[in-house]
């Protein structure tokens, strides 16, 4: 089996046995699934020989339709045979409605093997993986072909069949043992399975074929003053390669080091599923061209083999990795052997993509972006010359040798190459850092160039593609533009960086239009795909970062403008933020409900969204009572708060509506509390236009009508 | 064992497990699979058993004959049957004792390995098979051939004779593997490979090939629209190596790779979709 099937599986077998066992009424013990390459496997401890009984008791009719005379009437009889019980047994119980018949019915227990018998079958069946499939000629989907069954009740076979299975598949004692050991097993009870299976080298528990494998590297590595590189995961995987796990240590040529560790680590962890062992005292530099301050010449293998085939095995992984390395050499020689700049001016030769010109012409784009939002960014101590000399040499190892063969240290190789030729430490840093991050969750750039090239990067991808007609769809995103968007946005995030984007896509779009008069679209049209696109990438990070979609929806819904969303991303989450500090403190209801009311009046007036400045519309003379007065000097004090440009200004705004909801529900609901939609004009609009005013100021944090309680 | 006595060894074990010993299939491909023994035969219900070994072309995996483990020009051993037969991996293994591979001074493991071809539209669900860490096999049970679902499901069975050869001959240079006892491979094919790369890196012409590339593209269209799926595929397997060779040049983007294999894919669906109604035509002959 797949060496993640189990793990995956496992943890959702044992709920489901837990459920199904309980329902059956099969008291049991402890359970315990486990797996091996070649088997799952199920304990039931204590397993009860047959279900428990159940007792229930029916009501059957009233006294008096059940006896005439002291004897049953038919009523009764009847009753008493459909529950399987004599007459006689009946009770009888006052109720609510009088006294009625009722009877104890007892359902007996079916024994176990009947159950497992047909809940087997449905365990199997339910168990749900990556890439299920068919084989021979039949139509049942596992993830790996069914080749033998064994179900066991302590010494008695379950006798069951698999449909669709091909060949058929029915239960036996028979197990299988280590490949290289004994095939055939016969497994007489239960009870001795993990012994039996023991002995013919098969260790089934994964926990301690896991904890060997943990104690096994640390001990060899201890003792070689390394540090392993044994992520969880591999460690995992390892447990699910092998049945019965043996540590091989093996040698690498001293010369090998002469590759980066990036290139070595990826041949033995990803390529080999060897433990990378590096130097105890080492600081790994990224853009160091070679391993030799940091990996030690040896590597931990995890064998499955016998103990006398350890020399055998040993040799022929050495040789394999030899193999692999060699030919890694051969790449990084062969790239050293012409120049970074070189490499750039072969980029003309490939096609990025049609109607999109070479790989040169998309660099020169992001060139071009990457000079714009220098521009537009304007960071203090920024080498703007190193930038522009990145995004020169950003793409040069794409027709690298190296990257030919390991496409995943793109950027990191090309950066290593750069330094090596004499290129500035900062250059050859952000064109490492220009590809990240690569997915999410992975580790984002921290250089400012780094950010500012990957930003350019993302940009130049989206808009380009865009552009050339095509759009991400719900299952086929082939370019990866959803993961483009979500890059940019979390760079900017990250950097807090406030980059209005509506505007510079717009300025990119009449540069691509320029540009490419080929391609066929609007500018304006596009703006404004592109604009959506992008804040649904805000919205679904937001949601990620476990933001509640109600808050989501007010900061960054379709009810909100993409303007108002994308012109600071940054600004965006901001705001997100606070809405989520206020529901967490319990301010966030009080002052939805009084924005809530005012804008669903609001609507009854025609004041432009984004007046901010009561005095312009509301007349204080028009007041009739002391809760306007007190409203309109609330939203007064609000004004010089929303006036103002930094992002402060929002904690300040929501701490000024805290405030003064009380004075706000006073004009709704107090005991002097005013009609809005009174007769007479003037006064029904003074009224309405401060609450128009009110809801204005309150959207400047968010569109308070999409969440949903406090 | 000599690399001819490895091809031997294996003719006489599949063909003891019933297979048909066939030829290799006289067009450039990149993998055995692409032979229409296999990538035709593993559509529709009709049974099917054989093997092959077959020479394959990876122009960018070329390195002038100077890397020992690489070559543009190599050879598979090929097995398909279908319906995947019961007990299959230990026949597999035993194919390996055969060729003198004792499993238990060994380490072998099969290890998930989903093979997909995209340019066949074909996928399917296996492992590769590693001898001490070397993958010396792949191990596939077909599910989609030509976007076709696979039914009934073939198993395919891919040696790296190669591979196999260095390590039983205890050599690390492909080039020095005996192919009998008195000619090295590199005797016979170091000289192609030099000269194939010169081409396939430098000489070949990429606008040339991109004209050739259409014009193969037209006539399989154009035989598919005859309803002749037989030699469209010859020309299907022509577009997919004039792909290769650009790719090979570096003229390709990762971007525009997509592109050109989703029409390789298009015109190989085609290509199965006509052959499986033909053979329905004709009542299926191999099910009698």
């Amino acid at each position: 089996m797949p060496a993640d099937f189990a793990r995956l599986a496992l943890p959702h077998l044992d709920q489901l046995v837990l459920r199904d066992l309980k329902q059956l009424r099969l008291n049991h013990g402890d359970i315990h699934c486990t797996s091996t390459p070649r088997r799952l496997v199920l304990l039931i401890e204590d397993l009860a020989a047959r279900a428990e009984n159940l007792e229930e008791e029916r009501k059957g009719p009233p006294v008096s339709q059940a006896f005439k005379d002291g004897s049953p009437t038919q009523a009764a009889i009847g009753f008493a045979k459909r529950c399987g019980v004599e007459v006689e047994s009946l009770q009888v119980r006052e109720t609510l409605k009088g006294p009625f018949v009722f009877a104890k019915v007892i359902e007996i227990g079916a024994p176990t093997t009947n159950l497992l018998k047909d809940q087997i079958p449905k365990w199997i069946g339910s168990l749900q993986g990556r890439r299920f499939m068919r084989w021979g000629s039949g139509e049942r989907r596992f993830s790996r072909p069914v080749r033998w069954l064994v179900a066991l009740l302590d010494e008695t076979l379950i006798p069951l069949c698999l449909a669709g299975s091909d060949p058929e598949i029915c239960t036996g004692k028979v197990s299988r043992g280590h490949r290289l050991l004994n095939d055939q097993v016969e497994i007489s009870s239960a009870d001795c399975f993990s012994d039996v299976l023991k002995e013919v080298g098969v260790e089934i528990s994964r926990k301690k074929r896991l904890e060997f494998i943990r104690t096994a590297v640390n001990e060899a590595s201890t003792s070689l003053q390394a540090r392993a590189d044994l992520p969880e995961d591999l460690l995992e995987e390892l447990a699910d390669l092998v049945e019965l796990p043996s540590l091989i240590e093996g040698d690498i040529e001293e010369s090998f080091l002469e590759l980066p560790s990036e290139v070595l680590s990826t041949v033995m962890r990803v390529h080999q599923r060897y433990i990378p062992l590096y130097r105890a005292e080492a600081l790994n530099d990224p853009l160091a061209l070679d391993a030799k301050h940091s990996l030690l010449p040896r590597f931990l293998c995890i064998a499955n083999s016998l103990d006398d085939a350890a020399d055998f095995v040993k040799s022929g992984n050495e040789r394999v990795l030899k193999a692999r390395l060699a030919d890694a050499k051969f790449f990084v020689d062969a790239d050293l052997a012409i120049t970074s700049k070189q490499r750039c001016e072969q980029l003309d030769k490939v096609t990025f993509s049609e109607g999109l010109g070479s790989l040169l012409d998309r660099v020169n784009r992001i060139k071009w972006l990457a000079k714009e939002l220098v521009h537009d960014l304007n960071l203090s101590g920024l080498n703007s010359g190193n930038v522009k000399r990145a995004a020169d040499l950003c793409k040069h190892d794409l027709v690298s040798q190296i990257i030919g063969e390991f496409p995943e240290l793109q950027g990191i190789m090309g950066a290593k190459y750069l330094l090596a030729e004499g290129e500035e430490r900062e250059v050859a840093l952000a064109v490492m850092e220009h590809y990240l991050p690569k997915g999410y969750g992975d580790s984002l750039p921290e250089s400012d160039a780094g950010s500012l090239l990957a930003i350019a990067e993302r940009i130049e991808l989206i808009i380009s593609i865009f552009a050339k007609g095509e759009r991400p769809s719900g299952s086929s995103d082939p370019y990866a533009l959803r993961r483009a968007g979500n890059g940019l946005i979390q760079i900017l995030w990250h950097k807090d960086w406030g980059l209005d984007l509506i505007s510079f896509l717009e300025k990119a779009l009449l540069y691509w239009e320029k540009l490419l008069p080929d391609l066929d679209f609007n500018v304006s049209l596009l703006a404004s795909e592109l604009a959506e696109f992008l804040r649904q990438r805000i919205v679904s990070l937001l949601e990620e970062l476990g933001t509640d979609v109600d808050i989501v929806q007010s900061v960054a819904g379709e009810t909100v403008s993409t303007v108002r969303s994308l012109s600071d991303p940054v600004d965006t989450k901001v705001r997100a933020e606070l809405l989520g500090e206020m529901r967490r403190s319990g301010k966030l209801l009080a002052v939805q409900a009084v924005v809530t009311r005012a804008a669903r009046l609001a609507v009854k007036s025609n004041l432009s969204p984004i007046l901010l400045d009561a005095s312009k519309v509301v007349c204080p003379d028009l007041f009739e009572k002391s809760c306007e007065e007190d409203m309109f000097a609330v939203i007064k004090s609000l004004e010089p708060i929303v006036k103002a440009a930094d992002r402060e200004r929002y904690a300040l705004l929501a701490d000024g509506l805290v405030k003064g909801s009380e004075a706000l529900s006073a004009f709704f609901d107090g005991e002097q509390s005013v009609m809005v939609m009174v007769e007479d004009s003037k006064v029904r609009n003074n009224r309405l236009n401060m609450l128009g005013v009110l809801r204005n100021q309150a959207w400047t944090i968010a569109d308070f009508s999409q969440i949903v309680g406090g | 064992m000599h690399f001819q006595q490895i091809i031997a060894s294996l003719n006489n074990f599949w063909a003891n497990e019933g297979c048909l010993l066939l030829q290799p299939y006289d067009t450039e491909k990149g993998a055995g699979t692409m032979s229409p023994h296999t990538f035709l035969r593993a559509i529709g219900p009709e049974p099917w058993a054989v093997a092959y070994p077959e020479p394959c072309r990876r122009p960018a995996d070329g390195r002038y004959g100077d890397n020992p483990n690489r070559a543009q020009h190599y050879f598979q051993y090929q097995v398909l049957i279908k319906p995947s037969p019961d007990c299959i991996q230990e026949k597999y293994l035993k194919s390996l004792e055969q060729l003198g591979i004792n499993p238990k001074h060994h380490d072998i493991r099969f290890v998930e390995d989903n093979w997909e071809s995209p340019t066949l539209g074909a996928w399917g669900v296996g492992w590769e098979v590693w001898l001490d860490g070397m993958e010396v096999t792949q191990f596939t049970y077909f599910q989609q051939c030509g976007g076709l679902d696979c039914r009934p499901v073939s198993i395919e069975i891919t040696y790296g004779i190669e591979r196999l050869a260095m390590y039983l001959q205890n050599i690390e240079s492909i080039w020095d593997l005996r192919w009998n006892s008195a000619v090295n491979y590199g005797d016979i094919w170091l000289s192609f490979e030099k000269e194939q790369c010169e081409f396939n890196f430098t000489q070949s012409d990429p606008i040339r090939q991109k004209k050739l590339f259409e014009i193969y593209e037209e006539e399989a269209s154009n035989l598919l629209s005859k309803n002749l799926p037989i030699p469209s595929l010859d020309y299907v397997l022509k577009c997919s190596h004039t792909f290769n060779l650009l790719e090979a040049r570096g003229v390709i983007s990762v971007t525009e790779r997509t592109a050109i294999i989703g029409r390789i894919r298009k015109l190989a669906k085609r290509v199965a979709e006509a052959w499986l109604a033909k053979r329905k035509d004709l009542n299926f002959p191999l099910l009698q």
